[in-house]
């Protein structure tokens, strides 16, 4: 990596985001960070720079307003920046089944998911091009790979993400700027996150991994031109499970997992903790 | 004034609640277990009573104007998770509840630095991020009570957060004073092995620092904010050689992190075997692995924090330990 160019990172204030600024200033990047305000990003910045001695740039954005994608261009476009990485990291989850939902939550969850990666990405990919060789994470989800109940918008715009991804990596292949597409089971990315994850059954906690973890797996693979990127032994045994089971028995799986949730109460010590207690005013940011 | 304080019987609490009563204050103590009479303090009023159970604090609030929540479960392990959370979330909004209802005007809770985590190269503030995911129920715990506390701020309710490093000093005996406890095995002459991995830092907080600490807390402490109370950053060779310089006959032997590991999974498997509580997890061993280096700064400035260094503190420990041996 060349010194002078900087790395964006959207949804950089906590979880996976947060351990990709650190991972990334570990390594020399200097460092452009988005997340909502409010979020103290400066604490984060002021970090990274005691620490690293990192150059870090903070922009404060909600991706779920209009043109959002275009003011975080504009900006960097002023102060003279140029990027060669841009890692999409942002991105809320769901946990209810579609009726119980709004469609008002399912609105920004597409345009944090979908609208801002594909408009940040379309705005940037001129600048990645002239810094080449240049990189593009996005990051999607274990859940493209899967039927999941409770998590039919989110696996949606995450499989947006990852045949995105994929396709675009085609057509930038030309040009030295590498797509690559992280797709991670369930992280532990904040309090309120760790302690519905820690609740869920006995594989599946198995499988969670910490953010400090993906990070340098991902931007290891990145670096290594992977397409796909599925961290860790077990999550890779699921999406090669899901392959050669078949459809008639995940069909079947599946109804009894739809039984379940819809008999599930979750423990007292979840339901009393609401996210917004943990991250007032703010949805979790990160794959689910 | 009336005060009145949780978690009396445990290292902090045993020494601030005497010092709260050796300065002329009315002192409540809510305990689980009557206290052998040694450990009681002739003017302070002892009740007997238990943070999960809010109509037991109801009696021993009553009246008091300041409060010390000290109490927690301090320890890496459990039988069951939810105990952590039984005890050290919903039992420090029983108190908060308590004292909302009973016109407390304000409340210093004992936090952990644990809920900050490991630190990089500089020594961590009260701002910093934690850099890694939250890997025991202690430390997640001890977060999510901290938030529940800053909502308890927004209701009216003046509360100030603590965060004691590892805290050392005379006192009595319990899980949260280990390096106590090792000096009082030195002077024995028995055997201690402790972590001796050349590079990682600790910080090592004096007691009666702690106590004055939250003392001064509760006098300058702002709504709402958190105050590390620390002492210095050392190295396990460097406590190691403090302690070897302090105590010739020590014998000490610095454990490398494979076996610190090791342990915590050898203890991890007895329990396993015998359903003998752990007295190392491999979550702890985790966490002695790490660099937790910590900056007293903004207390120091902010409540006039004050730090006791690690020598005269340990010679200190060491002249009260000899006096009981």
């Amino acid at each position: 990596m060349t010194n002078s160019y900087y790395t964006l990172i959207t949804g950089a204030s906590e979880g996976l985001g947060k351990s990709f600024a650190l991972e990334c200033a570990a390594r020399n990047h200097k460092l452009v960070l988005v997340a909502l305000p409010g979020r103290e990003l400066h604490h984060l910045s002021e970090y990274l720079h005691k620490n690293f001695n990192t150059e870090v740039v903070v922009i404060e954005q909600d991706l779920s307003l209009d043109n959002s994608a275009v003011i975080i261009f504009n900006k960097i476009r002023s102060l003279g920046i140029e990027i060669n990485m841009l890692i999409n990291n942002a991105g809320i989850g769901n946990t209810k089944f579609f009726e119980d939902e709004s469609t008002q939550f399912f609105e920004k969850q597409i345009r944090i998911n979908v609208l801002a990666t594909t408009t940040l990405t379309h705005l940037f990919v001129p600048m990645l091009k002239n810094n080449s060789p240049a990189h593009i994470l996005n990051v999607g989800s274990l859940a493209c790979f899967f039927t999941i109940p409770k998590k039919q918008v989110y696996g949606g715009t995450k499989s947006f993400i990852y045949f995105f991804s994929k396709s675009l990596r085609e057509e930038l292949a030309a040009h030295n700027v590498n797509v690559t597409v992280l797709c991670p089971g369930g992280i532990n990315t904040n309090a309120a996150q760790t302690m519905l994850n820690k609740s869920g059954s006995w594989i599946s906690t198995r499988s969670l991994m910490n953010p400090e973890e993906v990070a340098p797996l991902a931007l290891d693979g990145l670096f290594r031109k992977k397409e796909v990127i599925i961290p860790g032994r077990l999550n890779k045994l699921f999406v090669f499970m899901d392959r050669i089971i078949p459809v008639i028995l995940k069909r079947s799986i599946i109804k009894a997992q739809i039984g379940r949730l819809n008999a599930y109460k979750p423990p007292a010590m979840v339901k009393r903790i609401p996210v917004s207690i943990v991250n007032p005013g703010r949805p979790q940011v990160g794959p689910v | 004034m009336k005060i009145f304080i949780t978690g009396a019987s445990g290292f902090i609490g045993d020494h601030l609640s005497k010092k709260l009563a050796d300065t002329g204050h009315e002192v409540h103590a809510l305990v689980r277990h009557e206290l052998p009479v040694r450990q009681r303090h002739k003017d302070i009023l002892y009740f007997k009573g238990d943070i999960t159970q809010p109509a037991t604090i109801q009696k021993a609030i009553a009246g008091c104007e300041q409060v010390y929540h000290v109490a927690g479960y301090a320890k890496l392990w459990a039988a069951r998770r939810k105990t952590f959370y039984d005890i050290n979330v919903t039992g420090t909004e029983n108190v908060f509840e308590a004292a909302l209802e009973n016109g407390a005007k304000k409340v210093v809770f004992t936090s952990s630095c644990a809920v900050f985590g490991p630190s990089l190269k500089t020594a961590l503030t009260e701002t910093d991020p934690r850099i890694t995911a939250f890997n025991n129920d202690y430390d997640l715990s001890k977060f999510i009570a901290e938030n529940s506390v800053r909502e308890y701020c927004k209701k009216g309710i003046e509360a100030v957060i603590v965060n004691p490093s590892r805290v050392y000093g005379p006192g009595i005996s319990t899980h949260s004073n280990m390096i106590t406890k090792m000096l009082s095995r030195c002077l024995r002459g028995r055997w201690v092995f402790m972590p001796g991995i050349k590079n990682v830092v600790g910080n090592y907080a004096y007691i009666d620092d702690v106590v004055q600490g939250h003392i001064n807390a509760m006098a300058m402490g702002k709504c709402g904010e958190r105050y590390i109370v620390g002492g210095e950053n050392l190295s396990y060779e460097q406590v190691i050689g403090i302690i070897r310089q302090e105590i010739k006959s020590a014998r000490l032997i610095p454990l490398p992190a494979g076996a610190v590991k090791a342990w915590g999974y050898i203890e991890l498997l007895k329990y396993r075997l015998t359903g003998a509580d752990p007295k190392f997890t491999p979550a702890a061993a985790t966490r002695y692995l790490q660099n937790a280096a910590f900056d007293c700064s903004k207390a120091v400035n902010e409540i006039d924090y004050t730090i006791t260094g690690f020598r005269d503190g340990i010679i200190n420990t060491i002249n009260q330990i000899k006096k009981t041996i």
